[in-house]
């Protein structure tokens, strides 16, 4: 009596023990593990067809890519020690509060440049140099870095508007003298040595108005030129101390 | 066929294209809070009298590409996290749960995690259905997005589910749906950059509790949204 007690027992024990190690193994082969970061994606491409221009897919380009850090007021997504006199969010340099907040009109020479391939710093501040966009932002992809380089050596244009133009060399060759020849040098450029330059040397198709516009409020006075001031100071560089340049 | 069962019980958003560093960004810290979630970890149940159940659960991790961009961050979370869990289980249908974790270290990292849960179930023709709330809040330091610096992950989670068991003997399968709303912030060290993120999903899941007297063992298949699907395998006791 006790023996066959004892083996209905065991047996017992047997198929349940059988069964929750069939469980496991069911649950081992059926159990699902999976987590999709995003990070087999490619990054996202703003695809631009015909000539760039800022209001052509650079501005949507740029704010996508680089505008989520360089905003003002700084987002909280932004490195700490960000320039923060930067917002790719716009196209024009202008004051806000009376600072100056550089707008995307001021960033083709970073491109020519070269800081989406090489770190290098902001002029005369050498203690900072970067490539961008930073390793975890979006990354660009080569037709983006292509458009935007084709858009750097157009200078940097807004649209395919036509500039309004200026004979008036006098004004430019006096506003020139004033404000930018200290750094630029009769064109020429001027550099403390190839880490330090104070002002590149002009390029004939980036001497756009909006270039102009931008770095005279960056760099010369919180004074905004007007459209004349501007064409008669691009008259001047390209009629004049650039006239020989292809 | 997993997936695509799951797909119908989630409703599938849609294919993810090309995407950005701020969606992977979110989608890594939404995986990171959801994979700490208080989820049932055991069928529901209907008790005569008041119980206390104390109960080890395992949750196996996911592999993870951690890539943001063009930067593999060095997550190398643990590959299994366990907790400690109670519950007390009352005749009236009324449960109350919760798990602790004080700031432990293991390895580079330190965590801290809390989470609480409420439910109330009833027994219908022999079913057994149960209506939970969870709460779970907790952060994690340690070298998230650089090695030898100190990041800091925070997350608070809240989610309700609905669940439905039967008993057949000493076995109990269950099913649930729930949705959970997540906050999350990472603070990185090197440059103090602070992402934030909100967002919300609804998760489902099976699972099996095998009963042997007041020991019982628990699987259970957790799926988030149509991005994450993870297991957790427990033990417990009730006295």
């Amino acid at each position: 009596m006790y023996e066959t007690k004892r083996a209905a027992w065991t047996a017992g024990v047997a198929v349940k023990t059988g069964m929750i190690v069939l469980a496991i193994l069911t649950f081992a082969l059926t159990g699902c593990s999976d987590a999709d970061t995003l990070g087999d994606e490619p990054p996202r491409e703003i695809v631009i067809n015909g000539a760039p221009t800022w209001e052509n897919g650079i501005g949507e380009l740029v704010a996508l890519k680089c505008g989520y850090c360089h905003a003002v007021p700084r987002p909280e997504v932004a490195p700490t020690n960000i320039v923060t006199d930067l917002d790719l969010n716009h196209y024009d340099t202008r004051l806000v509060d009376g600072q100056v907040i550089r707008g995307g009109d001021s960033i083709g020479r970073w491109l020519y440049d070269g800081i989406l391939d090489q770190p290098i710093t902001y002029y005369d501040d050498t203690s900072q140099p970067r490539q961008m966009p930073l390793d975890y932002g979006t990354p660009l992809t080569d037709a983006e870095k292509a458009m935007l380089i084709t858009w750097s050596e157009a200078g940097a244009p807004r649209n395919d508007t036509a500039e309004i133009t200026s004979d008036d060399l006098n004004l430019g060759a006096d506003l020139f003298f004033r404000g930018c020849d200290g750094c630029h040098n009769l064109g020429d450029g001027l550099a403390l040595d190839e880490n330090t330059v104070y002002g590149p040397p002009f390029r004939r198709n980036a001497v756009s108005q909006a270039k102009i516009k931008s770095m005279w409020l960056e760099r010369i006075e919180p004074q905004p030129l007007t459209d004349e001031q501007a064409a008669a100071i691009q008259a001047f560089i390209l009629q004049d101390l650039l006239a020989d340049t292809p | 066929m997993r997936w695509m069962i799951v797909g119908v019980l989630l409703s599938v958003m849609g294919l993810y294209g090309q995407t950005t560093f701020q969606e992977q960004a979110d989608r890594l810290q939404n995986i990171n809070a959801y994979l700490l979630d208080f989820r049932p970890s055991a069928a529901p149940d209907v008790v005569t009298k008041m119980r206390f159940e104390a109960a080890f659960d395992l949750y196996p991790q996911p592999s993870i590409n951690s890539r943001i961009g063009s930067k593999d961050e060095p997550l190398d979370p643990p590959s299994v996290v366990p907790k400690l869990r109670g519950r007390l289980l009352l005749p009236q249908g009324w449960m109350f749960g919760g798990t602790y974790v004080p700031g432990i270290t293991f390895e580079d990292y330190t965590a801290d995690y809390i989470s609480l849960e409420l439910g109330y179930r009833v027994r219908l023709r022999g079913w057994d259905f149960g209506l939970r709330a969870s709460y779970a809040e907790g952060d994690v330091e340690g070298p998230i997005t650089e090695e030898g610096v100190e990041d800091q992950f925070d997350f608070s989670n809240n989610g309700f589910d609905l669940s439905v068991g039967k008993r057949f003997k000493q076995f109990k399968p269950y099913v649930f749906v729930g949705r959970n709303d997540i906050e999350t912030e990472l603070l990185i060290e090197s440059d103090g950059a602070l992402l934030r993120n909100e967002d919300d999903a609804p998760y489902a899941g099976l699972g099996l509790t095998y009963y042997h007297g007041s020991w019982q063992l628990n699987f259970e298949q957790n799926f988030t949204d149509d991005y994450l699907a993870f297991i957790s395998v427990s033990v417990g006791y009730r006295f």
